[in-house]
């Protein structure tokens, strides 16, 4: 379960978000909004990335200002466009993530398997592609025992071929464990199967449940 | 200036050049270009006010008469210019500036050397403001050949490099990316979080540091050789640690900028505060280990460990300045000089123990507390 208290968020003054009180029970999420409405410095700020007023609150004990480190190994976050050091390899980017989030041993290797990572992984990052890139995001934000993970633009640049694996591992880390998922996106999770998805608009500068 | 494509090309590429090149202006503008317009000479009473005044200009006037003066000066023109072409060439082949590839190129060649002209004289402003006054100067006492030529090879190395910047977005598609690993034999090194800079400044950046650590050290003999009879005296051995921290500046500017595009996902990282500063104190430990060992060993034991902790922890303060001050590099600069002759002070009272104690916090409260705020 995610909270957030009396949020705010200002760009240069400039009011980006409010949300006055909003609780997400665990649950596959999808969140909309147009362009420029916020929803990936929401995630960011959920990803304790960005700087930001209130309170954010996991699973009703971990507050992101009071138990920062507890709280962020519980919260694992993609990128919509994912930026590391050139020079690691894809290896070397899961061993920094491993370390970090404390995963368990051979924990990625199902995933770069099914996402037919393994082949490249040992490369540097500067030679991969966009989609390469960000299927290698993917799988660092499901290293560790994530209680909330969080997807900023998952779909985008993902070949067709790749978005039922992707489902099929958000179904499974939310069946299995119960995890919350929020993901952003323009377009709808077409292509494979979910779990019910509930959907949330970023809009005026607030988060409301959406409604057709 | 009024076309957008002459706008746009400055806002990205002169800008971009200044914010860069900040640290080796300021020190060509101190080295240089002070001495180049009035060089105050001491203890003139026997000469005349005109006298006085031609002495003053000797450096300028040296430029516009004298062979050397001006092979030195064309020299210094066209070291600048070539740096530019450096700075523009490399630049063009970002991923944020391929536009231009396919939206500048739709004018005609005139039309872009003319846009690439301007872009060229706005990097030049400094050799134009040194020009112009060598012109000046240089007419106003007769000399004439010289000084009417600047403006001709100033023109033409702007022409020069204006022509080459249209050439390189027209003439070649964006060159295919380099796929060697620039990393290759560190291939099996362990790659901890705190050591990503070390291993970029090793991939990428190898000529800043290595001319950070050239200056860092060459200015820490200097100091020590300079005093013979007090190299083993606290308050130099501090000056010292102090001189190899305020070297470090370009390096720790550059650091803050990797960590603000490179390093953002580390900020969902479950590590506690005392832990990142743990990272940034091993991570400077390893940077600086070359003034580290040669303090260690020119001094003794005591003193030269005192001179390491002032290096570090000034070091550590320096590079917490920057989670406040952001990438605004000109204030950062004055507030580091005049920081440094605060320090400086204080260390020649001999209150070098209080000055890492002090550093070594206040550096760990900046980081504790504006890091988050970023």
């Amino acid at each position: 379960m995610l909270q957030l208290q009396q949020f705010r968020k200002t760009y240069q003054r400039r009011l980006v978000l409010h949300i006055e009180d909003f609780t997400l029970p665990p649950a596959v999420y999808w969140l909309r909004g147009s362009n420029g409405s916020g929803k990936s410095t929401l995630l960011k700020s959920l990803a304790g990335i960005i700087p930001y007023q209130g309170d954010i609150i996991l699973e009703g004990r971990w507050n992101l200002r009071q138990h920062a480190v507890a709280y962020r190994s519980a919260v694992n976050f993609a990128e919509a466009e994912p930026i590391f050091p050139t020079f690691l390899t894809g290896v070397e980017l899961i061993r920094l993530f491993k370390a970090a989030k404390k995963a368990p041993a051979h924990q990625e290797a199902f995933y770069l398997e099914s996402m037919q990572l393994s082949a490249y992984v040992h490369e540097p990052v500067h030679t991969y592609s966009s989609g390469m890139l960000k299927k290698l995001a993917l799988v660092l934000a499901f290293l560790g025992q994530p209680r909330c993970i969080l997807l900023d633009e998952p779909l985008t640049t993902l070949d067709a071929e790749s978005l039922p694996i992707l489902y099929a591992w958000i179904t499974q880390q939310h069946q299995q464990h119960g995890t919350l998922f929020l993901l952003s996106s323009h377009q709808a999770f077409a292509g494979g199967t979910l779990p019910p998805v509930q959907e949330l608009l970023v809009a005026q500068q607030t988060l409301q449940h959406y409604r057709a | 200036m009024k076309r957008p494509l002459t706008r746009a090309l400055v806002k990205i590429l002169a800008t971009g050049f200044y914010r860069q090149h900040t640290g080796f202006l300021l020190t060509l503008l101190v080295l240089f270009f002070s001495s180049f317009f009035y060089t105050k000479v001491l203890n003139q009473t026997h000469l005349t006010p005109a006298q006085q005044q031609q002495t003053a200009l000797k450096l300028v006037l040296s430029s516009v008469s004298e062979p050397l003066g001006v092979f030195l000066l064309v020299g210094l023109f066209w070291l600048y210019t070539l740096k530019s072409r450096h700075y523009v060439a490399a630049r063009l082949q970002a991923a944020d500036v391929q536009f231009l590839r396919y939206s500048s190129t739709a004018l005609s060649w005139g039309r872009q050397v003319q846009s690439w002209s301007v872009v060229q004289l706005v990097i030049a402003i400094p050799l134009l403001i040194v020009g112009g006054y060598a012109l000046l100067i240089g007419m106003a006492y007769g000399y004439w050949l010289v000084p009417l030529l600047i403006p001709v090879y100033l023109l033409a190395l702007t022409y020069w490099n204006a022509a080459y910047y249209t050439h390189l977005l027209q003439a070649h598609p964006l060159a295919p990316a380099v796929t060697a690993n620039p990393l290759a034999w560190l291939r099996g090194w362990p790659k901890p979080l705190f050591s990503l800079f070390g291993y970029e400044l090793l991939a990428y950046q190898r000529v800043p540091y290595a001319v950070t650590k050239g200056s860092a050290l060459a200015s820490m003999v200097l100091l020590f050789y300079v005093f013979p009879d007090a190299q083993a005296d606290q308050r130099l051995l501090g000056l010292i640690g102090l001189t190899g921290a305020l070297a470090q500046v370009v390096l720790l500017y550059q650091a803050h900028a990797f960590e603000r595009s490179y390093l953002r996902f580390a900020r969902n990282f479950p590590y506690a505060g005392w832990q990142q500063y743990g990272q940034e104190v091993a991570l400077y430990s390893v940077l600086l280990l070359p003034e580290i060992v040669w303090l260690l060993i020119v001094s003794p034991f005591r003193e030269g460990l005192l001179a390491v902790g002032l290096l570090l922890s000034v070091t550590l303060f320096f590079r917490s300045l920057l989670y406040r001050l952001d990438q605004r590099m000109t204030p950062y600069l004055r507030l580091v000089f005049a920081l440094f002759m605060g320090f400086l002070f204080l260390d020649l009272f001999g209150l070098t123990h209080l000055l890492i104690m002090g550093n070594a916090v206040a550096a760990g409260v900046f980081f504790y507390r504006y890091r988050e705020q970023e």
